[in-house]
């Protein structure tokens, strides 16, 4: 790395404040010379991890949501009801509606979060 | 004012609205042409997405088939919205990240191969027109209803409303128009229904009306009592399976859903809007435009079929002596009669008509010596378009429901043959025949291929191969076997290579038209299908429209195992994949 490069990155990391703490991390560690090139590959499969997981969790919701109660135990779900409606039924053709929508927007939400926090956000 | 009158100036405005747009929105740029520049805000892309998306079978035929379907017909409801989960969780994010403008050009390149992107073409070829028919003879159906003009002037009519602003404009003239046709679309479906349920149940919300109370009778609850109607007639309960099999509910449940998230039509869509959050964003927008008709549909088929019964029987359901006279039927039946698609034959010459079902007759049909059901047929698609007048709702109400339904089949038309002209002129013309053309050519390789697929659509339309309501089984099977796990694969298995995916998309492709072929005739031709379609014919149980489901599983199976047996893909692959999967990739 050449002086002039040195110079330049110590110069974002005392004044630039826009910058995530992350990446700050980052050009520490390369001023250092301890950077390795798996730094950012490391923390892009820590990110890919973490949306596996939240998708997990998010398609769980969507089994349950839209087969497990409406189709694979409405019978049972039937012998209840909310208002006139009885609560399989009702999961078949309201719940599992109202409930995809929430997850959709649940996800976009985790993510944007998600992005900021491995810092892939856009910008 | 007179009815006919008022449809012609409602339905003659909107298409006015259509053509201002297009005249502000033309295209200038394959950008703007293919994706419409990707400065769609995620909100507007919603509602285009959502216009898009509902078609005519969406407006027209669903709350029908809910109607004679009961809970049955729940599989329509969630399989056409669960779909959206796995479109925002599974695949717009990463699409749009590739940031190209067709579902073929995202195939080829990550599976590095034209073979690859010439079999995505041909799938989304064989989807996209199938499912453009059903869209073409919906325009028909409700010009020739409404306006009492021929079909083929219907037919006229809505295919030059189409050509000026989707050639004209390509997805930015679409996106804008979809946006406005979508309005239409809601209000019509909407405005109908809150009268109908506020007449019945005092509701104004018909997601809250459909499980309430009867005006007048607090006691008896609105399913209830459907219910009760449909048992007196020798129906299954309104509120519980009859009709599928659960391994069946669960197959057509899936095959839509994966069906869904894989049209190639909605998938670009995702490619309009600026970044990759507002493509997560976009997909919950599109679901909460979608669920506005999506909830209130089952209000609807549920309040027909109880208004229906209602009509036919002023003496109370199943008392055949006071069955409704068909001299005295009112208005509506006798213009849906000219159509063909209501059809009454007083088979005992009681002068009345008596419905129920023929195939378990109820008690009081040998009582009073009936001869069969008089209702011999009644089309599900009169369920939503009379839907006004079988409540005697004003007149603008039924001018605003023969625009909303012309608005639903324009709308998605123009999407599919969006899909189909992109398809034709980025990825055969440029991607694979004429990679050097320049992008003022490849602009109007672009809108010729748009004219002829209306023209083709239009040719169709007027003269549908007779397997019309086939179509979208059809088309959300191949989708579901075919496009989606292999767009899936290419983003969740970097290891995937072009020889599995193509092996894969063929297996998908071929088992499910085969399946479908089997049971529905060879190429839908009646008579040669070598297995019987019920039941006891399909194999281990199987219906053909969800064995789109079975054939991703074959997909996904063929794939992995050639995948294994070949090479990897190349360095740079597994790279495009790493940066698809991150928002920004300019850390690297």
């Amino acid at each position: 790395m050449s002086e002039k490069m040195r110079d330049l990155l110590k110069k974002i990391l005392a004044e630039e404040n826009s910058i995530s703490d992350r990446t700050k991390e980052q050009i520490r560690q390369t001023l250092a010379g301890t950077a390795t090139a798996g730094g950012i590959a490391e923390q892009r499969t820590a990110y890919w991890k973490a949306n596996l997981s939240i998708l997990g969790w998010c398609l769980a919701v969507w089994f349950i949501a839209g087969f497990l109660l409406p189709i694979f135990m409405v019978d049972a779900l039937n012998t209840m009801s909310i208002g006139g409606y009885p609560l399989g039924f009702w999961m078949a053709q309201q719940g599992a509606i109202y409930t995809f929508l929430v997850l959709i927007f649940f996800y976009a939400w985790w993510m944007n979060r998600l992005d900021k926090k491995f810092d892939v956000h856009e910008e | 004012m007179d009815l006919k009158l008022m449809i012609y100036l409602v339905v003659g405005a909107t298409f006015a609205l259509y053509i201002g747009i297009a005249i502000w929105a033309r295209a200038g740029s394959t950008g703007e042409f293919y994706v419409a520049g990707k400065g769609v805000n995620p909100i507007a892309n919603g509602m285009a997405t959502a216009a898009d998306w509902m078609s005519a079978a969406s407006f027209i035929s669903m709350a029908g088939l809910i109607a004679f379907l009961g809970y049955s017909g729940s599989v329509y409801l969630m399989g056409w919205t669960g779909g959206y989960v796995l479109m925002a969780l599974l695949l717009a994010p990463y699409l749009r990240k590739f940031g190209k403008f067709t579902v073929p050009q995202f195939v080829g390149d990550r599976f590095y191969s034209n073979g690859a992107r010439i079999v995505a073409v041909i799938c989304l070829l064989i989807i996209s027109i199938t499912y453009v028919i059903g869209q073409m003879r919906g325009v028909g159906i409700a010009f020739s209803r409404f306006l009492e003009v021929d079909i083929l002037w219907g037919l006229i009519a809505g295919m030059s409303i189409v050509f000026v602003y989707a050639v004209l404009g390509g997805m930015k003239g679409i996106t804008y128009t979809q946006i406005a046709q979508y309005v239409v679309l809601i209000f019509a479906y909407t405005v109908p229904a809150v009268f109908i349920s506020i007449q019945l149940t005092g509701h104004f919300l018909p997601q809250t009306g459909l499980g309430a109370t009867l005006s007048g009778d607090d006691s008896r609850y609105l399913l209830q009592a459907l219910d009760g109607m449909m048992v007196d007639l020798g129906f299954a309960e309104y509120t519980t399976n009859a009709t599928f099999s659960t391994l069946n509910m669960f197959l057509l449940t899936m095959a839509l859903m994966i069906g869904t998230a894989g049209l190639p039509h909605v998938i670009i869509r995702f490619f309009t809007v600026p970044r990759v959050r507002d493509a997560r964003k976009s997909a919950g927008w599109a679901l909460i435009f979608i669920a506005l008709l999506y909830t209130t549909a089952p209000a609807v088929g549920a309040m027909a079929m109880y208004n229906l019964v209602n009509t036919l029987y002023p003496g109370g359901v199943g008392n055949t002596s006071e069955a409704m006279v068909y001299d005295e039927r009112p208005e509506w039946m006798r213009t849906w009669e000219n159509t063909g698609l209501l059809v009454f034959e007083d088979k005992n010459d009681d002068g009345r008509i008596q419905y129920y079902n023929q195939g378990n007759p109820p008690a009081f049909a040998t009582e009073d010596n009936l001869q069969g059901n008089e209702l011999v047929r009644l089309d599900r698609d009169i369920m939503v378009l009379a839907n006004p007048e079988i409540a005697s709702l004003p007149n603008w109400v039924i001018a605003l429901v023969a625009a909303g339904g012309i608005a639903a089949a324009l709308s998605t038309a123009a999407g599919l043959l969006l899909a189909i002209s992109s398809a034709i002129s980025h990825d055969l013309l440029k991607g694979v025949f004429m990679p050097k053309i320049s992008e003022k050519n490849e602009l109007m390789a672009g809108r010729i291929s748009m004219a002829g697929a209306i023209l083709l659509a239009g040719y169709l339309g007027l003269n549908p191969p007779g397997f019309a309501a086939e179509v979208v089984a059809l088309a959300f099977g191949l989708a579901a076997s075919s496009l989606f796990p292999v767009l899936m694969m290419g983003i969740f298995y970097k290891r995937m290579n072009k020889e599995g995916a193509i092996a894969g998309m063929l297996t998908g492709l071929i088992s499910t038209l085969v399946y479908i072929f089997l049971y529905k005739g060879w190429f839908f031709i009646p008579g040669t299908n070598l297995l019987a379609d019920n039941a006891s014919g399909w194999i281990l149980g199987i219906s053909p429209q969800g064995f789109g489901t079975i054939g991703a599983v074959l997909n996904v199976t063929v794939a992995l195992i050639v995948c294994k047996l070949t090479a990897p893909p190349p360095k740079e692959i597994q790279a495009l994949v790493e940066s698809v999967r991150v928002p920004r990739a300019d850390t690297a």
